[in-house]
This record gives structure tokens, sequence and C-alpha cells, in this order.
């Protein structure tokens, strides 16, 4: 007998995030056998871009995410970059991997204590307080001193993660939300004060990355090993790559490349196979369309529709993004694909990317323009290609009578919690969740941990919308007390 | 005071009390330990405020202000619970005048038990009675509120609307803050087309026909401080000073420009020079916000940031105010030429 569960809102990620699965027991097994991810937030950015100074692109589309603000701004400047034939000077692109970096190294921190830990630690007795009472508690959960010094870890993670952020101002301006991207490069500039500043919180940094992050995640791995075997999810891998290490765009630090199922080779990304459907999200507009010919034409009443979120496929197959999917096109990750196999991927992401931070501060030349002033056309596009912490980021941009004329954002999490396809082929998350084993259904922890293994960001992955003028919201009569 | 569940029923159960109270009356009291209630609402939000304030240190550190000095209730990016279990928490059922009656009544019975002194000031009255059973809470907006088509581009869990939850959480809410330009003002959802028809809470609490004291708490994101500070003058019972625009005269009450150290210095031609830069488009005129003092992404407490957008070299951008961004584009201007 097949019952539902729905965990709306699904809390410890970022957004507005709905999900429903289908529980029945198969085999013996009590496990999800059907999951549909929503989206539930819309914002509109698209439609306000419109008719804006290009140049204005990476302060609006920062605010999209203000936990992954920087890689907004990148993909902004990057995709006013090739509109307008600019390459910016080597100080400039050095700084802006800086900053990106700064931010990637505070949203993994964040994911894995302040977003993650709590579906594997039980706090009760060490953090009797809200927010962190009144919740699903489990047999599973690690108790005793582990638990202490985990908890111990998400005090010290805050501040880390605040550290983190204060690097990435000393050439960003300000954390959220840099204020030095600029197309054209970075507006801020080299000086030996601010190296040696940055690279005496890098050092920090990266005790903590190397000495508490990896050791916890590595911790709660083993402790926690039936979960590499959870969560496989659709078992192709893609990435755009970030971190360019040259002017010409084409060396990276991770690299761009896709992985289909099943194998290890790492197949080249042609921008042009990507797609979004839209047969299950609330959208008239044609489905199958490629970014720049992008349209957002919103349906509520649309039959079979559940999401405001569209399908983003590649070559008409499902792809998931991320860290996990990075360290395997890089070669970096020998393990597999899963819950576990992510939060791990992500921790010894931060390591790398850390690590060559400090080649790159070591790349700043003391003389020499970080900014270099584009020259505007009229009439011109551009696609910036880039990496979120959660994924794969892409901005197309056309511009037109100077001024924008379309702009359209494809999201890492647009790609991981789409819902199902033109093809009946559910979005990452949702195949994810199919085949999760669930003891008990009033404390679904094991449906929260696979999808934080994801990293959910909602603000990014919903273009714009208009919702459903038929539907009856009511409000829902909490029971009283207990 | 952090009075446990079992240190508390021990004591009511011993004085024949407990089996006359509403049992939900009391597990919804002990959820609260005496600090103020906070209730944290996102709505058309990118968390950035949230981000920011995690930043916070000058004054003291999110944990400090987690742990001992509010009661975050609810906050769906931090809190532990998820789906009904968490949402319970932001709406369960406040006690209404004749159960906090019944509860006062009842304890008063009881006699003097100084672990019921709440407030510390040497008396046990319906005072402490009242802090332990019928907390206000502070109501926190993060994000702008989209009213278009009822309400329906945001959920904030379970089918219910942001536009629902603010009302029903505005309602009862001892006081309420915006934080963030989009919570203040709309924001960037609500610059146009404003495709949600997005408000933010004055305007929303207008719409809704209601009257209630706001705090604004502007910037994209707000700076921690100004959060923070705020938060610990009201929990001090200080009254907090707001200009005409509610925002905290501590912060606001003056202009970047009037308060930047690089209005005296040159003024630059290009994006990229250090000096003053308003012939380039820097809006720190007429944008009301502490930013060239207090800086941004404080080192330590006491200490001010280290840096900020204009020492940045990026023209202000007018993020605390009304007309940001419509009346703040284009963010910049500068010639046509490439200095190459």
């Amino acid at each position: 007998m097949a019952t539902t569960v729905t965990i709306d809102p699904v809390t410890r990620i970022e957004g507005h995030l709905r999900i429903e699965v289908t529980i029945e027991t198969v085999k013996g097994r009590q496990q999800v056998i059907g999951a549909k991810s929503s989206g539930t937030m819309f914002r509109g950015f698209e439609r306000i871009l419109l008719n804006h100074d290009p140049f204005d692109a990476p302060h609006f589309t920062q605010r999209i995410c203000g936990v992954c603000p920087t890689s907004h701004g990148m993909a902004s400047c990057m995709a006013i970059e090739k509109a307008y034939k600019k390459v910016p000077p080597n100080n400039g692109r050095i700084l802006r991997n800086l900053v990106l970096g700064a931010d990637f190294i505070q949203s993994h921190i964040l994911h894995f204590y302040h977003l993650a830990a709590l579906d594997y630690i039980n706090t009760k007795g060490i953090l009797d307080m809200a927010p962190w009472t009144s919740r699903y508690l489990t047999d599973d959960m690690v108790k005793g001193t582990t638990a202490k010094t985990l908890v111990d870890h998400y005090v010290q993670a805050l501040e880390i993660r605040r550290k983190a952020h204060q690097m990435g101002a000393i050439f960003g301006g300000k954390l959220p939300c840099s204020s030095s991207f600029a197309p054209g490069g970075c507006t801020e500039v080299y000086s030996q004060q601010k190296r040696t500043d940055f690279m005496n919180l890098l050092s920090e940094i990266r005790r903590f990355i190397n000495n508490v992050y990896i050791p916890d995640v590595e911790a709660v791995a083993g402790i926690f090993d039936p979960y590499f075997d959870i969560g496989y999810g659709c078992g192709n891998l893609l990435a755009y790559g970030v971190f360019e290490l040259d002017s010409t765009g084409n060396k990276k630090l991770l690299r761009q490349g896709r992985i289909e199922k099943g194998s290890t080779n790492v197949l080249t990304l042609d921008q042009t196979k990507i797609s979004e459907d839209v047969k299950h999200s609330w959208y008239s507009s044609p489905t199958a369309l490629h970014p720049s010919a992008g349209q957002t034409t919103p349906d509520a009443a649309r039959s079979g529709a559940y999401s405001w979120i569209k399908s983003p496929r590649y070559n008409r197959k499902v792809y998931e993004v991320g860290p996990l999917a990075r360290m395997w096109v890089s070669g970096d990750y020998q393990g597999g694909i899963s819950v576990m196999d992510r939060l791990a991927a992500r921790a010894y992401e931060a390591k790398i990317i850390a690590d060559a931070m400090i080649l790159w501060l070591g790349q700043l030349a003391s003389s020499g323009a970080s900014y270099s002033s584009p020259v505007k056309a009229s009439s011109a596009s551009g696609i910036g290609l880039t990496e979120a912490p959660r994924g794969a980021l892409g901005h197309w941009m056309s511009i037109s009578s100077s001024v924008i004329s379309r702009y359209q954002v494809v999201t890492p999490t647009a790609w991981n919690a789409s819902p199902m396809d033109d093809l009946g082929q559910n979005g990452p998350i949702e195949q994810a969740l199919i085949g999760t084993p669930v003891k008990d259904i009033t404390k679904p922890v094991e449906v929260l941990r696979v999808i934080h293994s994801f990293d959910p960001c909602l603000a990014c992955s919903v273009h714009m919308l208009r919702p459903d003028k038929e539907k009856v919201y009511t409000v829902i009569q909490t029971p009283s007390g207990l | 005071m952090h009075l446990n569940r079992r240190e508390f029923l021990r004591m009511i159960g011993a004085t024949g009390v407990a089996m006359a109270l509403p049992l939900s009356l009391i597990e919804k009291a002990l959820a609260g330990n005496g600090d103020p209630r906070v209730i944290w609402l996102q709505g058309l939000s990118c968390t950035g405020c949230s981000v920011s304030l995690l930043n916070s240190v000058n004054l003291t550190t999110v944990d400090d202000l987690l742990i001992n000095k509010i009661n975050m209730e609810y906050h769906s990016t931090l809190i532990a619970a998820a789906g009904d279990l968490a949402l319970n928490n932001a709406l369960g059922q406040h006690p209404s005048a004749d159960e906090i009656a019944a509860f006062n009544s009842q304890l008063l019975k009881t006699g003097p038990n100084l672990d019921f002194d709440l407030n510390k000031d040497g008396v046990v009255n319906l005072i402490d009675y009242n802090i332990l059973a019928a907390q206000g809470y502070i109501l926190v907006v993060e994000g702008a509120i989209p009213t278009g088509a009822n309400g329906n581009y945001c959920s904030v869990g379970n089918r219910l609307t942001m536009l629902k939850a603010f009302d029903l959480l505005s309602n009862k809410a001892n006081m309420i803050i915006a934080l963030g330009t989009c919570a203040c003002y709309s924001g960037i959802p609500g610059a146009k087309p404003n495709p949600t028809a997005a408000k933010g809470v004055s305007d929303t609490l207008s719409y809704l026909g209601r009257t209630r004291k706001v705090i604004n708490i502007p910037g994209c994101p707000a700076h921690p401080d100004w959060f923070v500070g705020t938060v610990v003058k009201v929990l001090a019972g200080q009254t907090v000073s707001l200009d005409s625009q509610k925002r905290p005269n501590d912060y606001f009450n003056k202009t970047v420009h009037s308060q930047c150290p690089f209005r005296e210095r040159e003024e630059v031609e290009r994006l990229g020079g250090l000096g003053c830069l308003k012939e380039i488009g820097c809006k720190g005129p007429r944008t009301r916000a502490n930013c060239p003092v207090l800086k941004w992404n404080s080192p330590g407490k006491g200490t001010n940031g280290v840096n900020w957008c204009v020492q940045s070299r990026m023209p202000c951008q007018g993020c605390t105010e009304p007309g940001f961004p419509d009346a703040m584009t284009p963010f910049y201007g500068e010639g046509e030429e490439d200095d190459d």
C-alpha cells in the first residue's frame, strides 16, 4: 500500500523546495518508489534584466543567490566579455578566481556543517534550543562524544566560513555580492599587504579543511557507510569547468566535460546540445528550446505539470551537476556516485581549490592592471559558462540597440532539481530518491540525506512564472501543542 | 534562565498543578528558554541577508546570537526540523488570552519560586509568567512579498503562501523587522516590470489594511551589524530611533558621500581608478548608510570591515535606498575608449 509523504518546506537548503515521495514496501524493503521535486519561488530575473545596460548585469545577477553570488557575477562578466570580445588582464582573471574560490570554500563548509550535518547528528543534550530542537531523531544518528565533537566543529565552521568571506572581500569589495566584478576584469587591485592578508586567512582555512572538514566527512561517511549505495541518481555527470588558468579560457582547474553512466571516459561538451523541456513544468512555451532561444510563457493549469523549474537536458539525457560531477570529469575522484560520494567530493574539491589559490596568489603581478574597459557593441551575444558551488552555471545573453534583449540563466539546481522531462525521465534528485530505504515514514530522514547531498539552491533554479489562479491555497491548521 | 522540560514538569508536578494545566501550553511555553522568540520568514529572497548575518562578528557572532540572545524558532535555512514539523514552529498556535489567564492563575497559587523570576527583578509575578507563557516574538522578514495572483509566486511550505504566512504572523508579532532592501522596499524582485507584484513589508501591511510598527534594515544584502546592533538594542529595552524611511538612525542618518574618505580625492573618470567616483555614477550622495566607516566583512570583535564597494573602486549602487535598483541604474558609466 503506497503512501505519499510530503516534505514542504525542505529546510536546510537555499530557497523554497517541495518534495513528494511515494513510499511502498517492495520485496520486504520499505522504500521510495516515486518522487517529485518542485520549486516554489519565482521572481522573474530574465524579464527584469531586459533593456538594462549590459554592464549592470553582473550586479543584478549576483542577487539571484546570496550563497553563490560570485558565480553569477563571474558568468555575467564572462558572457559580456564574450559579447564585447574582451579578455580581462591576467591580474583581473586571477583576482576574480580568488574571490570565487573564497566563495566556493565558504559555501562548501556551510553546506556540510550547517545544512547537511544535522541529518547525521543526534543533537539532543547538546543543542537543546531552537533552531536545533523539534526535529527528526533516528537511532542511527551519531551520539555521544562524536556528536559533541561534530557540534563543536559546526560552531567552529561558522567562524571559518565567515573568514572565507572576509578573505574574499579583500579583493571582492564585500561578500555576499562582490562589488569588484566587472566585465573587463576586477576593479580591485593587487597589493603586497592584501596578498599577505589573503594568504594568512587562506592558511587558516586550509588547516580547517585538512584537519577538521575532511576528517569529519570521512568519519560520517564511515559511520553511514550504507549511504555509498544510496542516492545514485541518473549516473550521467556534466561540468562546464571553472577557474580559468590562463587567458585563453581553455585551461581550467576543474575541467569541462561529461561522463556517461557506467563509464569513466570523459567526453566533450557541446553547449548547443543543451535544451530545456517543459512537459512537466508549468509553461506553455515550446519545449526543448536551447537557452539562447529560451522562452518562458507560464501556464499554471498545464495538465501533468508539477514544477516551476524546467528540465535542462543534454542531448535529451538527464545529467547531474555539482562537485561530484566536476571531480569525476577532472579525474580527481575515484569513488562512486551516491549520497556519501557527493559529500566526500565536495570536501576534497574544497581542498583542491584552496591549495590552488596559493599558487594563484603567487601568480599575481605586482604591477599591471586588473581591469580594462571593454568596447561596447550595439548588437552582440555572449555565453558565460562557469560553475557555482552546486554545479554547472550558464548565462546566455543577447544585446540589441546597446541594451540587454535576452537573458537566460540555467543554474545547477535547475539541472539537479528538475522535474520529469518530455521523455518521462525524472530529474537527478528524483532519480536519486527512488530506491531510497525509509525506515519510519514519520521521520523520513533518509529522504533528507539524499536531497541535501545535492546541496540544492532554489533561488537559482526558477526562471519566472505566473501561478495558477485556480488553485486554492489553504492554511494548514497545525495541531496545538506537541 | 534555562529550565529544562523535566525540571519544570517535576516542579509543577510536585504541586499538583500539572493536571490542571493544558499540557500543550506547558510544552509551548517550554519551547522557549526565556530569550525572545524570533520567527524568520523568507519570501522572494536570495538568502543573501542571512548569509551576511552569518558574517557577524564585530558586535557578536551569530552563534552567540542564536545560543545566548535570541530563540530563533524558525529559519528555514538553519532549522533542524523539516516539513510540517518545522512549519509548526512558525505557525504553531500561540496561547490565547484565556489560556494565559488560566496558566497565570494556576501558577500564582503555588507561591513564590524564584526559578520563575525570569526578569530577575527579585519578585515572581505576572510579568514572569507572561514571559514564560506568552512570549511574544519578533518577526523578521527577508525577501519581498509577492502579492500577484493571490500570493502564489512564493510558498513557505505546504501550500502556504508567503503573503498568507506574513498576514498571519505580522498580526501577532511584537515587532517586525524588514531585513534587506527586498523586504523593506521590494528591491530587485520589485524592479520593473515587477513580474510578481512584489511588495516590501510596509506596502504589504497597507495592502492587507493593517498598521504595525516596522523597523526597516535595508541593504542588498543588509550589513550584519545593522541587524545585530538593532536587535541588541531592542533586547536591552532601548529605543531604536528611526528616520523617515523607518531605518535606524544609528546606521542610516548620513549619506555614504558625507562619510566617504574619497570625497576630497581627485575624481575618477574611468572605472578602475581610486578616488571620488561621482563622475562615473557613484550613488553615494543620495544613499544613506555608514558603509564608508563600518566597512564590510569584519575580521573580529570590535573591528570594522576589511573593504567596501567604493574602496574596491566600484561606485556605490545605492542598495539601501527605496529607489534600488530602478533609480540607481545604470550603476556606472564610463567612456567608450579602450585604454589598452
